[in-house]
């Protein structure tokens, strides 16, 4: 594991340090405050411009903190805003206000920096056809600059992970859906990345693969300190490994926390994640009611 | 110079290259349909080199059907026959006596060079002071027959002032009154430069060719390479590695420049092993006579011509890069396959319309500021370079100025390209996109 150059620099409450009491609530954020914040935004806004008259706001002022090695689950409806915001946190395309950072690298003017540190599965990301598997984590394993021999045990390793060593030779064309989803979860991978960002990895992988995936998450994030963002609607996976969740909403964060305390918060008889975020999404009706 | 990121990217499309029958077959099409026109070439020349017994030089052949009767003893018409080969020393010249029942035959088969026909009336015209015609056929277009039908004129009017004589033939009569005016050589002057602008004209049109050629299946296979990212979804993850932006539009390019150098190289080795197979093909007996002219014309060239030939080479491979440029530039922007197919074949139009305008229409009489300035003009600037200084016979100082200009317009395309995805983003960048800003 390498550390950031700026590791210790950013504190997660160092907004509200002047405001020193007894309290129990402020004492645990005192612990918490040597804690490096890995991926930061502040109002965080993106405007989509279909046609000249059309506009989609996709994102609204949206503030988050996330730890090193904390495991965020992003979630909410379908055109939410959980794709863009993945999207922009990994420099592929531009906020229209607002600031984001991973390690404290804004995500726009030291876009380099920050792609080294990162891994990403988009969402509806694709692979070389005409490769093999081996052949398409190759390929991103020379982009980011592996040695010859780095390359090989990595790619050994991420291949047994995924589970797709009897089948590394062929084309990738002759995969399954699933298949293919597990390779690009692999290439998100490559090259030990200190953040993972995670657009719905378990959709249209089997409940085996979506369990092994599960265990990497975990895995990588409490042994090596990897932080995870990872967007999802599978609720059992949020539930089991997110360390937070946060829900999105029309563009709009409405709430965040961790998954027992969402669960007691919002959700009613069921009494689990799902009926939460339902119940949240369902409460809310229009987010501009709640939130102006 | 090349960043490391630009050289994976070119290895990548070249392994993927190999990967597809389609793309591979792409590839493979210029080599080949230049090595079939030029083995087609081959075997026609050699087997005309072989069927010519005696190739050139052959004398102009003057028929002449002297039909004219005579009066009381006197035959101008003889006269006229006696005085053409008393003045016509030379061997170049035959006169054969042919019956007027052939005339009819002769003109339809058109086995002549030269028909000289004098009618049965010629003596009695000139007898009773009217004046007397003869009538010239004339077939072909080459010099010597021209100067041999201004020397019949000639000849006739020492015989008698007032003689006409009517003319049939290709070549423009103003040019046989043009050299009974003055001296035979003005009219060979007159000949040979307007067949230089002609030929000017044709020979603009070969770097052309070369072009069409040789980078249009690099065109379409970096086209591809850079549309198949957007439709398989890749780009993003290509965009997710820590690379500048610029190595992505600089790979492609670079696999672009590849290919050109290969299609290039093979279509020179096809070429070259066809000339072999031909110089195999033709009979012994006639061999000796090949290298000696390759030689004289090889050592008669002077400096010019051969700064002229690098001119040519540098200008195609900076119009290949250019065009190859061009096709990054353009297929970045196009969401699919198709819609940068689209542009592109448009864009390919525009200088293939205008060079053919450039080649045939008397550009050279344009005014030079106004030449300059096309000079400079992207791929349409290097060809009209080209035919100017054909035109001329030297290499104008314009023509350099037009090959910067091409390199200026790669460094200028390379430049918004990076800057458009930088800041439109490249997942986001698209012709619509761009309409809509300006609009
Ligand atoms: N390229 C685009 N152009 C225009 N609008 C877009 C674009 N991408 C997303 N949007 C819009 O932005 C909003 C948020 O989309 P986003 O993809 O972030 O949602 P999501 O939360 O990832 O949804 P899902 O669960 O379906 O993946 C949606 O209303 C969508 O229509
Ligand atoms: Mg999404």
């Amino acid at each position: 594991m390498k550390s950031n150059k700026y590791g210790t620099k950013n504190t997660f409450l160092q907004e509200n340090t002047c405001e020193l009491s007894l309290e129990p609530r402020i004492i645990h954020c005192f612990v918490m405050r040597m804690e490096t914040i890995a991926i930061a935004t502040d109002r965080l806004s993106k405007i989509y411009n279909m046609n000249r008259k059309n506009e989609v706001q996709a994102l609204r002022d949206l503030n988050i903190r996330i730890k090193k090695g904390e495991i965020y689950g992003l979630l909410g409806e379908n055109g939410a805003g959980k794709t863009t915001t993945v999207r922009i946190l990994t420099t592929m395309i531009k906020a229209t206000s607002g600031t984001a950072s991973i390690f404290e690298n804004d995500v726009v003017t030291e876009s380099s920096a920050v792609r080294k540190m990162l891994g990403c599965l988009p969402q509806d990301a694709g692979l070389y056809e005409e490769f093999s598997a081996i052949e398409n984590l190759d390929f991103i394993a020379k982009l980011r600059g592996l040695k010859q021999e780095d390359r090989k045990t990595q790619i050994t390793n991420l291949i047994k992970t995924i589970n797709l060593e009897e089948r590394k030779n062929d084309r990738v064309e002759t995969y399954s859906g699933g298949m293919k989803r597990r390779l690009m979860i692999a290439r998100a991978m490559i090259g030990e990345p200190q953040v993972l960002f995670l657009d719905e990895p378990t959709a249209g992988i089997d409940v085996l693969v979506s369990r092994r995936v599960r265990e990497i998450i975990k895995t990588l994030a409490k042994q090596n300190n990897i932080t995870v963002l990872m967007s999802t609607h599978d609720m059992i996976s949020a539930e089991r490994i997110c360390d937070r969740v946060g829900v999105l909403h029309k563009g709009v964060l409405i709430a965040e926390d961790t998954p027992p305390k969402i669960i007691q918060e919002y959700a009613g008889e069921q009494n689990d994640l799902e009926d939460a975020v339902v119940n949240l999404i369902g409460w809310t009706g229009d987010s501009d009611e709640v939130f102006e | 110079m090349i960043p490391q990121s630009a050289w994976i990217i070119a290895k990548k499309e070249l392994k993927l290259l190999f990967k597809s029958t389609r793309r591979i077959f792409l590839l493979f099409t210029t080599p080949l349909i230049l090595f079939f026109i030029f083995a087609l070439m081959i075997i026609v020349s050699v087997a005309i080199i072989s069927t010519i017994e005696e190739p050139v030089e052959k004398p102009v052949e003057i028929l002449v059907i002297q039909d004219d009767k005579g009066i009381d003893g006197t035959n101008w018409g003889s006269q006229f026959y006696t005085l053409l080969k008393t003045h016509n020393l030379t061997k170049d010249y035959y006169y054969t006596n042919k019956s007027v029942t052939e005339l009819n035959n002769l003109l339809e088969s058109s086995n002549y060079s030269i028909l000289l026909y004098i009618p049965a009336n010629f003596t009695e015209t000139i007898n009773s002071s009217l004046p007397a015609q003869f009538y010239l056929y004339y077939n072909g277009t080459g010099t010597e027959s021209a100067i041999a039908v201004s020397r019949i004129i000639g000849v006739s009017q020492i015989l008698n002032q007032q003689i006409l004589f009517y003319y049939y033939g290709i070549l423009d009569p103003n040019r046989i009154y043009t050299s009974l005016g003055g001296s035979t050589t003005d009219a060979i002057d007159v000949i040979d430069s307007e067949l230089e602008g002609f030929a000017a004209s044709f020979l603009t049109l070969i770097p052309l060719y070369a072009i069409i050629l040789l980078v249009i299946p690099s065109l379409s296979l970096v086209l591809i390479s850079v549309t198949i990212e957007r439709e398989q979804k890749t780009l993003e993850s290509l965009i997710l590695q820590p690379i500048r932006r610029k190595s992505i539009i600089a790979g492609k390019l670079l696999y672009g420049a590849l290919l050109v150098g290969f299609n290039t190289v093979a279509t020179v080795i096809s070429i070259i092993a066809l000339l072999t197979l031909g110089y195999i093909m033709i009979p012994n007996e006639r061999k000796g006579e090949i290298l000696p002219l390759i030689e004289t014309a090889i050592k008669t060239a002077d400096i010019s011509v051969w700064i002229f030939l690098l001119f040519v080479i540098i200008g195609l491979i900076l119009v290949s890069l250019l065009t190859i440029t061009a096709a990054v530039f353009f297929s970045l922007m196009a969401k699919d396959e198709r819609e940068a197919n689209m542009v592109i074949s448009a864009l390919v139009i525009i200088p293939l319309v205008l060079t053919f305008l450039i080649a045939f229409l008397p550009v050279e009489k344009l005014d030079p500021i106004l030449q300059t300035v096309l000079m400079l003009l992207p791929l349409l600037g290097y060809l009209f370079a080209i035919h100017l200084s054909l035109l001329t016979g030297e290499i104008i100082i314009g023509a350099w100025i037009s090959l910067i200009a091409q390199l200026a317009w790669i460094l200028i395309g390379v430049w918004i390209a990076g800057r458009l995805v930088e800041s439109e983003g490249i997942l986001e960048i698209s012709y619509r996109r761009l309409f809509r800003r300006k609009t």
